[in-house]
């Protein structure tokens, strides 16, 4: 299987990424070696394995949903790009 | 050349027990030594000379006034740039995070911070810990001392350095596929990731959170058991953490019987001047009474191919949290939100991590997920199932931990070439086993590694085993780079 430029491009739309035209060719270029050196696993007698979520067997952690107050709200902002009273600024979500 | 530089974590250690050294006389030796070499090297990205130099204060209050230390306390140490401290730039050399200055610290720099371990400073790597050369850090690469010419590997190429180039006695680094132990391969140290779950993940920027691991680099193995007693420990703040795990490695006894296997498919394609050096090492292992025997398991070749589903996956989930809104670079011509998340990420990545969320986007994308994504778990679970069998025979697992030593600059262009230097080191982390590579011996004048992996949770036994066949090989730490 291989994928073209469009598929590259609709990937990025979907994660958010504005590639050049050079980026698009090359990263389709790597994929489909990377995805065709791949291949090899569909040979892997899968039948009737069980996917490993991890690497150790995880079991579900429970705890109180509590009210932890956090102290240092001002240092968080100080992170941020644009703030506003205590509220992160983006630019215009509603466009045209 | 400074002797203290030379010294051991625990030598340090002891020599504060008996008033020899002090902390501040240690530190101000290694902080030196980073002023002198890192123009050069560039494996560090920020020094802390100033808060280095309060805690070693405090340590030598308390060596004056006799009182018992912590363990490793005064011993300085690096951190990998992927690790939060408070206060201070956590960048994983991205120009994403140039300016990120955490509020917490990580669980592991906590602990660092209650046993008054002076951190020196931040380590480079390679952007969003993608990488095995630490070539694609926003900082510049890092060189190795061998050879300058070289690549330390990577992707905590920094914190290999450091060691190697007598920057710091200790140092922490993270392995999602090989970045702490080849490395430590490449500059000749000890490198070694735990069991998943026995170090703290919170704190941690997170690249692929089911192989993700912190752990020890050190000139030696009885101090990388050290420094894993001093980080490992349940977290609540980490759910993937290991509750009821034993955390103390420091009292490393002599083990009776080894019996150790050597999986085929690791020797299979070496070329003949590794294969001697291996073979000459096991003959003299053998030799001192250390059973070896091959086996196969043949689900080791699906190892790269498996994590580079896996790895991009988790990589494109985790990433989606830098959008330019709450921390982390952002573009500020964009008239509308999507196009300035758009813009912020498209010029806050590099190109490995772009390849990686786009990858990743793809496999886990519905129509793919099956072919790719289910299968490389299925495939994930035989690997496991392999490792469990060989140690119901084995005590421990070995192989060489790179296939050649280090590489030149810009010698491998190729994606694909790059992935193939974490070929052995890779299946540990498929399979959440602890593994280690230890210096072993030299070719064309460059170290390479031996790379052992134990058995889940048994962090006491391969250091043990580790340990003895140090003592057997006693590899010479020393490189060109200790005379400048």
């Amino acid at each position: 299987m291989t994928i073209d430029k469009d598929t590259v491009e609709h990937l990025a739309k979907l994660s958010r990424l504005h590639l050049s035209d050079n980026e698009l060719l090359s990263f389709t270029k790597s994929i489909n070696e990377i995805l065709e050196y791949t291949k090899s696993i569909q040979q892997v007698n899968t039948e009737g394995v069980l996917p490993a979520i991890h690497a150790l067997d995880l079991q579900n952690v429970f705890k109180e949903d509590e009210v932890i107050n956090y102290k240092y709200i001002d240092k968080l902002f100080e992170n941020a790009p644009d703030v506003e009273n205590h509220s992160f600024k983006v630019p215009r979500i509603l466009t045209n | 050349m400074n002797e203290i530089l030379k010294l051991s974590a625990t030598e340090i250690s002891e020599k504060y027990k008996i008033k020899d050294l002090s902390c501040s006389e240690v530190t101000k030796a290694f902080l030196d030594r980073i002023n002198k070499t890192n123009p050069e090297l560039n494996s560090f990205v920020s020094v802390s000379e100033k808060s280095a130099m309060e805690t070693a204060k405090i340590v030598d209050e308390k060596i004056a006034k006799s009182q018992k230390l912590n363990l490793l306390e005064g011993v300085p140490i690096a951190l990998k740039d992927n690790m939060c401290t408070n206060g201070v730039a956590t960048t994983c050399c991205s120009k994403m995070l140039v300016n990120f200055v955490p509020s917490y610290d990580a669980t592991v720099v906590e602990k660092i911070k209650n046993n008054n371990m002076p951190i020196l400073g931040k380590t480079n790597m390679d952007e969003f810990a993608m990488g095995t050369s630490t070539e694609t850090s926003f900082f510049g690469s890092t060189k190795n001392p061998w050879d300058i010419n070289t690549v330390p590997g990577g992707s905590s190429g920094g914190s290999a350095v450091a060691i190697s180039a007598l920057q710091a006695p200790l140092a922490l680094g993270s392995d999602t596929g090989g970045s702490i132990r080849q490395p430590a391969s490449f500059c000749g140290v000890v490198g070694m990731k735990p069991t998943y779950g026995v170090v703290s993940r919170y704190g941690l920027v997170a690249f692929a959170s089911s192989l993700d691991q912190i752990g020890p680099f050190s000139k030696n193995i009885k101090d990388s058991a050290t420094l894993l007693s001093v980080i490992s420990g349940y977290d609540a703040k980490d759910s993937t953490s290991q509750p009821n795990i034993k955390t103390n490695y420091t009292e490393l006894s002599e083990p009776k019987e080894i019996k150790i296997g050597l999986p085929k498919e690791f020797f299979a394609n070496l070329d003949n001047k590794t294969k001697e050096l291996y073979k000459n090492i096991t003959t003299k292992l053998s030799n001192e009474g250390i059973i070896f025997e091959e086996i196969d398991m043949p689900s080791l070749q699906q190892g790269v191919q498996t994590y580079c589903i896996i790895a991009p996956a988790e990589a494109s989930s985790n990433l989606a949290r830098f959008d330019g809104v709450r921390y982390g670079y952002r573009n500020k011509e964009a008239k509308s939100l999507v196009e300035m998340m758009e813009l912020s990420r498209s010029e806050g990545f590099g190109a490995e991590v772009k390849r990686k969320i786009l990858l990743g986007t793809y496999v886990l994308s519905s129509g793919c997920y099956d072919i790719y994504y289910k299968k490389a778990q299925q495939v994930r679970t035989i690997i496991k199932n392999d490792f469990q069998k060989a140690f119901s025979k084995y005590d421990i697992l070995l192989s060489p931990t790179t296939t050649t030593p280090t590489f030149a600059f810009g010698e491998k262009s190729n994606p694909l070439e790059m992935y193939m230097n974490d070929i052995m080191t890779i299946p540990a982390n498929l399979a959440g086993i602890p593994a280690l590579s230890l210096p072993c011996g030299i070719i064309n004048n460059l170290p390479m590694g031996l790379h052992l992996m134990g058995n889940i949770l048994e962090e006491q036994k391969l250091f043990s085993i580790a340990k003895k066949i140090e003592q057997i090989l006693g590899f010479n730490l020393q490189n060109p780079y200790w005379e400048k």
